[in-house]
């Protein structure tokens, strides 16, 4: 049985989101993009690898990884990602909130999402800063659908690698692909 | 396994094998013409085929002198180890039940390769294969970490692998001759790293192909480009091996303390490697 509750603000982004869910009367919160559709197991599997921040793999209707929406896998620490692999997960540098479980006390301290980045970009910004404080995973068994990923605009991607602090190679990466998308 | 001049390591390396929790079904020792008694210890256990070369083939060499033989007996999965590998207990047992599990079929499978102290070898660590994000993330879902190269420490191939392409580049002798063939299985095939699966490289240090600065170099400075000229990587991994030589070669020059010694090393492996590579 889930408890719902109810937040009294028109969330419109994930600034306003975020900033009305850490309020929220509970310790853990599920921040799920209203485009995504969970499988009935997702919220299971995130709270396996909780408390700490977890995020479910978007896949499209056949059940293939959305690769824009799967987030950064970290690169630095081989020994790190065998270890996290051995828990059947894969540690991340940023990902898009598409469905991230989350500790409201973490959310509650760092600053709320930058408002003037839009889609998936605001998502990989604040979960940047949310990381660096306490490592996320990846967690590949935990499923939610997502038919229609959202767009962003070169100028999200350049405004997000500023505040998140990318490196130049990641930031060109993500521009790269936000014109490929704007594009098609 | 494949060995030369290595004794004692070698014993303790077929003991680990008889402690196995799933022992192999069949042992192949390929003898590169040892000099230190090696054939009288292997002739004094039970259970393990010996081939003994007429002369000192690399690993490159015994490794494919090996694989063909397995492959001509039939064996589904061939276990390659090096004369200093240690495997744990259960090194193998985990290594097939990663390839059961795996979601695509895999050309090989390998294990997590430790130094003596459990930090990860230099020599042997995992080159992960992140650019295919969606495999990588498949394959960490079934808690297997997908990789792009192996070493001979504990690397299992499928037969229909060496079927395909053939056996490694015996003219490599010794230093990235696993990279070359492993690089080459797995350019178009499926790579798994088992986390479970744990083997120990016993070398003295814990040095790599930089960090071993002894003659050996000379194979490295002409494998490298021999590697480089081959069909193992293609298009931004190619570029990348291409830069990575520029540092290797830079790195062994300023860190070696006989400099004229160092250039005539690299220059002749330069040389060599310019050349077309022995059929």
């Amino acid at each position: 049985m889930s408890e719902v509750t109810t937040i009294p603000v028109a969330a419109r982004s994930l600034d306003a989101l975020v900033e009305a869910a850490a309020h929220a009367p509970t310790s853990l919160l599920w921040l799920l993009d209203d485009a995504a559709t969970p499988a009935v197991d997702a919220l299971d599997a995130l709270l396996v690898h909780g408390p700490g921040p977890a995020a479910s793999l978007p896949v499209d209707a056949q059940d293939r990884p959305v690769l824009p929406l799967m987030g950064r896998v970290t690169e630095a620490d081989a020994r790190g990602i065998l270890e996290a692999i051995g828990d059947r997960c894969l540690p991340l540098r940023h990902t898009p909130v598409v469905s991230l479980l989350v500790e409201r006390d973490l959310v509650l301290e760092i600053s709320p999402p930058d408002p003037g980045c839009f889609g998936w970009y605001a998502g990989a910004e604040w979960t940047a800063r949310l990381f660096a404080r306490r490592h996320g995973v990846l967690v590949p068994a935990s499923r939610v659908r997502v038919d229609d990923p959202p767009a962003g605009s070169p100028r999200d991607v350049l405004r997000t690698a500023r505040r998140a602090g990318w490196r130049r190679g990641e930031t060109l990466r993500e521009l790269h692909r936000s014109v490929v998308r704007s594009v098609r | 396994m494949v060995t030369y001049n290595r004794r004692g390591l070698l014993a303790e390396c077929l003991d680990r094998i008889e402690r196995q929790s799933r022992p192999p079904d069949h042992v192949l020792v390929i003898d590169n013409a040892s000099t230190d008694g090696t054939p009288a210890m292997l002739a004094e256990r039970d259970g393990i085929e010996t081939v003994r070369l007429h002369e000192n083939l690399g690993s490159s060499g015994g490794f494919a002198e090996g694989l063909r033989r397995a492959h001509e007996r039939g064996d589904d999965w061939i276990w390659l180890l090096d004369d200093d590998t240690f495997a744990d207990d259960r090194c193998l047992e985990t290594l097939l039940a990663g390839a059961a599990r795996a979601p695509r079929a895999p050309s090989l499978v390998c294990s997590v390769v430790r130094w003596r102290d459990e930090r990860l070898h230099p020599m042997n660590r995992p080159w992960f294969r992140l650019g295919r994000r969606a495999e990588f993330a498949e394959a960490a879902g079934a808690g297997l970490a997908l990789v792009r190269t192996s070493t001979w420490v504990s690397t299992m191939v499928r037969r229909e692998a060496v079927s395909r392409h053939g056996l490694p580049a015996a003219p490599f002798f010794v230093w990235l001759d696993d990279m070359e063939y492993t690089g080459r299985l797995l350019r178009d095939g499926t790579g798994y790293m088992v986390p479970e699966s744990v083997a120990w490289h016993w070398t003295p240090h814990p040095y790599d192909t930089l960090t071993d600065a002894r003659e050996r170099f000379y194979y490295k400075a002409r494998n490298h480009l021999w590697l480089l000229r081959g069909s193992s990587f293609g298009g931004v991994e190619r570029l990348g091996y291409a830069l990575a030589y520029l540092r290797a070669l830079w790195l062994y020059l300023r860190r070696s303390d006989d400099k004229s010694g160092a250039l005539r090393t690299a220059g002749r492996g330069i040389r060599d490697g310019l050349r077309r590579q022995p059929a």
